[in-house]
């Protein structure tokens, strides 16, 4: 008995050591780049294991866009603040 | 069956009832029971025709055969042969490798230490109990207990079973007495006469399993003179078995083999879990409720101690115990497999330091989830009621309404004694009553901690997985609704764990927590404990990867003032004792501030005390043996890679010594030449004097490390390579 399928934290770790040959290609100065992308995709673990799909690379890349948009809308708020405040 | 009873005037006696256990067999075709009835005829005492349920799925008693079986300890071996007598399957056994002591106990529906009345007929003794296992407050009788130890007058650096004794000591409640004698032999004897003089009913010992009672055994062989310590007068004898290595929750244990009394208890306070855990009182409690001997608890793992609970209730409601489980989990498809095997909910938590962060805790979670849903190997997915009201989250599975499941029935007692031990150890008067409710709550946790566990683990008499998977269903839900409810009140989920959350509200205090913790009762149906509110509370991200975080790595203060810490080095137990001592000391300093800006005022001073243990290493005043490191071995030594880590360092010269270690064996040593490349790189801590010359300039970049675990979240300059530039910088100061 015990678990068959691998908690998505596992699956994540697994997932990413898949890519590894991504990594590779990419130019040295990109790799830190990709490795915090991907490191993104934990911290939504949870809601990605909730999501329950069967590719684990959907889970994990539902979880970098969110966090990429999250990321993003808050820049642009930061930066319309910023707008405003030089208008004023 | 052989029973010690301690009378009310504190008399021992031996007595003897004429009983054996018996072992059961079914089979699908009722003409295949003449085989093995004459082929081991021999074996048992009689037979006969009896109806009971063979497994506890099935809805109803079957017809079985049970033999009662001639010598107890042969059930095992009878079971095998009757197993070979047909393909596999043919002959189904049971309770043939339930403890014959143990069956007796459920057989009479006694337990260890109960008060009872007994009378002889014959050869068959006939009890009354006038005990109550559920009770809270149960009369104990006095009982004597002494410390055993032993010096060996090593001629190696490790103690062998060839050297001398040099001296032995036994101390009880009227003092230490030394057993002097002028030749070895003398000492045995009067150790003997000083045993029997004292009578004690439990023998404490610092690894008398693993070698003090195998070494006296050996000197007694090698003097000619007997070692009688039962008491029966029996002598005692070296083992005849090795110990066992097993694997448990990700790491490889080790078992020595058993050093029993006859009449008293020997317990081993370096293997006992129970003993160490809970002490006498926790002991007491776990033997009580499980219904095992005190020499079997005493070593048992909870997990065993768990199954014994779990075969007294299945041979109260005629419930046969599988000797080799084949319940499998329900079919399922690959969504729902997908779906269905997860754990339960964690919400990541938000790195960084918070204040004013308040904690709810559901009170034993798991075994009430259990308890109250009735989740149990036969209930879930029950073809009996498909119509259940009672239906896992999520999955839709149907859970059974018209019977109890065995694993609620048996931990009932474990839920419900637990938090009364826990209100009595609040109402406590005295602070003796205090650590009574303790112990017995602290042992009753670990039971509650196991029953979770052995829903799904593969050696479980009446587990199946998809009990495991729906309590973990009904976690998620509890969890997700609470944090709900917690948001509709305002509040922001920082951190969750499985039946932990933190939360945070601006300017709540503890009646807006209080109010909380009604509301999520009420809904969800469990009951939580609010466990305060935190001046300040760090959760730490991951050291590898910064930023990402980590769960069950956190250190905070709550306003009451008590510092809580978990995950760090200060809580492995593999750390040395001195870095333990220093982190602690460390977040001692930082406890004292309010406030974060408080607390990062206070860096400086945390900063000094790293620096004068550093300096302490680097002087060399550590002791050594607060330098050790301790660890499990998770192989057998010589499967170790021919590298010289550290770790095979260390036992390379315990090997040397004649060491011989076994899968799960702890080893603990101390770094002495850590970029070496020889056995040189550690040495034993049984090897070393305290004068020993560690790798200091080692220890100290581990401290550091160590410290900038506490001190980072607070600043950024306190990483573990920043500390060591201030101890440099401190060092050139004072050669200045």
């Amino acid at each position: 008995m015990g678990r068959t399928i691998p908690s998505f934290r596992i699956a994540e770790a697994q997932e990413s050591a898949e890519w590894r040959s991504f990594r590779k290609a990419l130019p040295r100065s990109d790799r830190a780049a990709f490795d915090d992308m991907l490191s993104s995709a934990r911290l939504y673990t949870s809601a990605s294991s909730a999501a329950v799909r069967t590719s684990r690379f959907e889970g994990m890349i539902m979880a970098i866009v969110f966090h990429h948009y999250k990321t993003l809308a808050q820049s642009m708020g930061a930066v319309s603040e910023m707008k405003k405040e030089e208008s004023r | 069956m052989v029973v010690w009873l301690k009378l009310e005037d504190g008399e021992v006696v031996r007595l003897v009832d004429r009983w054996s256990p018996s072992i059961f067999i079914g089979t699908d075709a009722k003409s295949d029971f003449d085989v093995p009835l004459q082929t081991l005829r021999s074996d048992f005492e009689w037979t006969r025709v009896v109806h009971r349920r063979e497994r506890v799925s099935d809805p109803a008693e079957s017809e079985v055969v049970e033999a009662k079986l001639k010598d107890a300890k042969k059930a095992q071996r009878v079971a095998g042969r009757i197993e070979r007598l047909g393909p596999f399957g043919t002959f189904r056994l049971y309770n043939a490798d339930v403890p014959p002591a143990q069956s007796y106990l459920y057989e009479r529906d006694l337990f260890p230490l109960a008060f009872c009345e007994v009378g002889q007929s014959g050869d068959r003794l006939r009890w009354e109990l006038m005990d109550d296992v559920w009770a809270y407050d149960y009369a104990l009788p006095k009982l004597r207990k002494v410390t055993l130890e032993v010096e060996v007058a090593r001629e190696g650096k490790l103690p062998r079973l060839t050297d001398k004794i040099r001296s032995i000591s036994l101390e009880g409640d009227d003092g230490k007495v030394t057993i002097d004698g002028s030749s070895e032999a003398d000492k045995i004897i009067g150790l003997t006469r000083a045993v029997r003089e004292a009578d004690p009913d439990f023998v404490l010992t610092s690894d008398g399993d693993t070698f003090l009672f195998p070494y006296l055994i050996r000197r007694a062989e090698a003097n000619g003179v007997a070692l009688t310590l039962d008491r029966d007068g029996t002598a005692m004898k070296a083992p005849t078995k090795e110990g066992t290595s097993y694997f448990s929750y990700g790491q490889i244990h080790y078992k020595p083999s058993a050093m029993k009394l006859y009449g008293r208890v020997h317990i081993d306070t370096g293997t006992s879990f129970a003993y160490s855990e809970a002490g006498f009182e926790g002991l007491f409690e776990l033997s009580r409720i499980c219904r095992m001997p005190l020499h079997t608890s005493s070593r048992a793992s909870i997990g065993k101690a768990l199954s014994s609970l779990q075969f007294y209730h299945a041979s109260k409601m005629g419930l046969l115990v599988p000797w080799k489980p084949t319940l499998a989990e329900h079919f399922k498809d690959r969504n729902e497999l997908l779906m269905a095997d997860r754990g339960g909910f964690i919400f990541e938590p938000k790195v960084g330091v918070h204040e004013n962060v308040g904690e709810l805790d559901f009170h034993a979670l798991y075994p009430n989830i259990m308890l109250r849903k009735n989740i149990s190997a036969e209930t879930v997915r029950c073809p009996c009621c498909p119509d259940s009201r009672n239906r896992v989250p999520e999955l839709g599975w149907n859970v059974c309404e018209k019977r109890d499941g065995i694993v609620p029935l048996a931990i009932e007692i474990i839920v419900e004694k637990r938090l009364r031990y826990k209100e009595l150890k609040a109402k406590a008067s005295s602070d003796t009553d205090r650590d009574r409710y303790n112990a017995r709550q602290a042992a009753l946790k670990w039971l509650g901690v196991t029953t979770f566990g052995y829903l799904g683990f593969n050696n479980a008499k009446f587990g199946r997985i998809d009990a495991h998977i729906a309590v973990c269903a009904w976690d998620r839900k509890i969890l997700i609704d609470t944090a709900r409810i917690a948001e509709r009140r305002g509040f922001g989920v920082m951190h969750g764990i499985v039946d932990s959350l933190w939360l945070k509200k601006e300017g709540a205090d503890e009646g807006d927590y209080l109010e909380l913790k009604a509301e999520i009762e009420r809904e969800t149906g469990f009951a939580m404990s609010f466990e305060g509110i935190y001046k300040w509370v760090a959760f730490l991200s991951s050291k590898a990867e910064p930023g990402l975080p980590v769960l069950n790595r956190y250190f905070g203060v709550y306003r009451t003032g008590g510092l809580k810490v978990r995950g760090i080095e200060a809580r492995r137990h593999d750390t040395p004792p001195a870095f333990v001592e220093c982190q602690m000391e460390v977040l001692g300093v930082l406890a004292k501030a309010d406030t974060i800006a408080e607390a990062k005022a206070k860096i400086p001073e945390c900063v000094e005390t790293f620096l004068g243990h550093a300096g302490a290493l680097a002087r060399r005043e550590t002791p050594a043996s607060e330098l050790a490191f301790t660890t499990n071995l998770s192989k057998a030594p010589e499967e170790y890679s021919t590298m010289m880590t550290v770790q095979r360092a260390a036992l390379s010269q315990l090997a040397g010594e004649g060491a011989k270690l076994h899968a799960g064996e702890g080893i603990r040593y101390v770094v002495t030449d850590y970029k070496g490349r020889d056995s040189r790189r550690a040495t034993p801590l049984d090897m070393i004097k305290d004068e020993v010359d560690y790798d200091a300039a080692r220890y100290i970049r581990l401290l550091a490390e160590t410290c900038s675990s506490v001190l980072e979240p607070f600043d950024a300059a306190c990483t573990a390579a920043g500390l060591m530039s201030r101890y440099e910088a401190s060092r050139s100061g004072a050669l200045v």
